[in-house]
């Protein structure tokens, strides 16, 4: 094997591969150069960590942001209900109304079936109503064409007039 | 992914907060070390911090990394080189089309805070020498010795080719035996 540094490199950070460990073992055996040269790596690799350690430095930095950063949406703890007597009170009169609403007797599904013939309206009342109306029908539309100062009380009278002359010969 | 690592995503998924301070507590050495490092003197570390557990965790639901800390690696260093595109003292350092990684023409940071905390002449000289290193070769080196990544992963995190990770480790690794040299004639 020929001198490579990167190789003692690689073994030093434990990326070697079996076979060519061992090449560089006995490599490293026979060259002085490569000796040395992993020698004062290996003792660069157990000075530095203490010559460039930080102490403290960082330290409320890192305290801080541990608890100011967001943990997890889904796995935020759900706020627990806590029952007050208000509360409780509430839903005992939503309770209530539910039940009275269950046990109300249904409605009448066809209440015309039932209803006493004489209290119908006679033919004529159900014209007149329909005539009624109408006439408002008109009053609003003609009311729309012809605006004026007194179109529309003008207008009012004719309708009234129209629906006396209509019940007095209906 | 280490058993230990999914059980805490398992439970942080279900809701415990616990296991995500427990996650961001241990991965804060090398995760903010390297932000720190990579951002010397412009004073946004916790920013990046922040944002790289942000989005990596908005991401989480649904997807799952094979390597979270590869993967937080990956993010953070995507914003610090989106923040030196941001930044005013930058401009014109970024896309001047000379082919050099971006982040290779971030220029040389000011002040470390982190090597107030190294100890020792050789801890001295070996955090001088990182901080001398050009960005790409940092980042190989942070991620191996900080965070104990695999190359392969590196290669990932950087998107090169795995031999390109192992070169810039190769380089970087030369530069820091300097100090190991200096460390012997003393």
């Amino acid at each position: 094997m020929h001198c490579d540094e990167t190789a003692i490199l690689r073994e030093q950070s434990g990326e070697l591969r079996a076979g060519r460990r061992r090449r560089l073992r006995r490599h490293l055996a026979a060259c002085p150069a490569c000796a040395a040269y992993a020698r004062d790596l290996a003792r660069l690799e157990a000075e530095a960590p203490a010559a460039l350690d930080i102490g403290d430095l960082g330290r409320e930095t890192a305290a801080r942001l541990a608890h100011t950063l967001p943990i997890p949406a889904a796995a935020r703890p759900r706020p627990v209900l806590r029952w007050s007597p208000a509360m409780a009170a509430a839903a005992l009169v939503l309770l209530a109304l539910g039940a009275a609403q269950f046990l109300r007797p249904a409605p009448d599904p066809d209440p015309l079936a039932r209803a006493d013939p004489a209290d119908a309206p006679s033919w004529l009342e159900l014209e007149m109503d329909l005539l009624d109306l109408e006439v408002q029908v008109l009053r609003g539309q003609v009311g729309r064409w012809l605006p004026g100062e007194n179109g529309a009380s003008d207008l009012d009278d004719l309708a009234d007039e129209l629906l006396h002359w209509e019940e007095t010969m209906g | 992914m280490e058993q230990a690592e999914r059980e805490a995503l398992d439970r942080y998924l279900a809701g415990d907060r616990e296991a995500l301070a427990a996650l961001i507590e241990r991965y804060r050495r090398p995760l903010y070390g390297f932000i720190l490092k990579m951002t010397e003197g412009r004073g946004d570390a916790d920013e990046i911090f922040q944002e790289t557990w942000a989005r990596t965790l908005r991401r989480l639901p649904g997807f799952r990394p094979d390597n979270l800390l590869g993967w937080l690696f990956r993010v953070a260093r995507n914003l610090v080189i989106d923040e030196a595109r941001r930044n005013a003292r930058f401009r014109g350092l970024v896309d001047d089309g000379d082919g050099s990684p971006e982040v290779d023409r971030i220029p040389d940071p000011g002040p470390d805070p982190a090597r107030q905390a190294a100890g020792g002449d050789l801890g001295r000289r070996i955090a001088e020498s990182v901080r001398a290193l050009p960005p790409d070769q940092r980042e190989v080196f942070l991620m191996r010795t900080e965070a104990g990544l695999p190359f392969r992963e590196i290669a990932r995190v950087q998107q090169v080719p795995l031999n390109t990770a192992l070169a810039r480790m190769h380089y970087a690794v030369g530069k820091l035996r300097a100090a190991l040299r200096a460390e012997r004639e003393d």
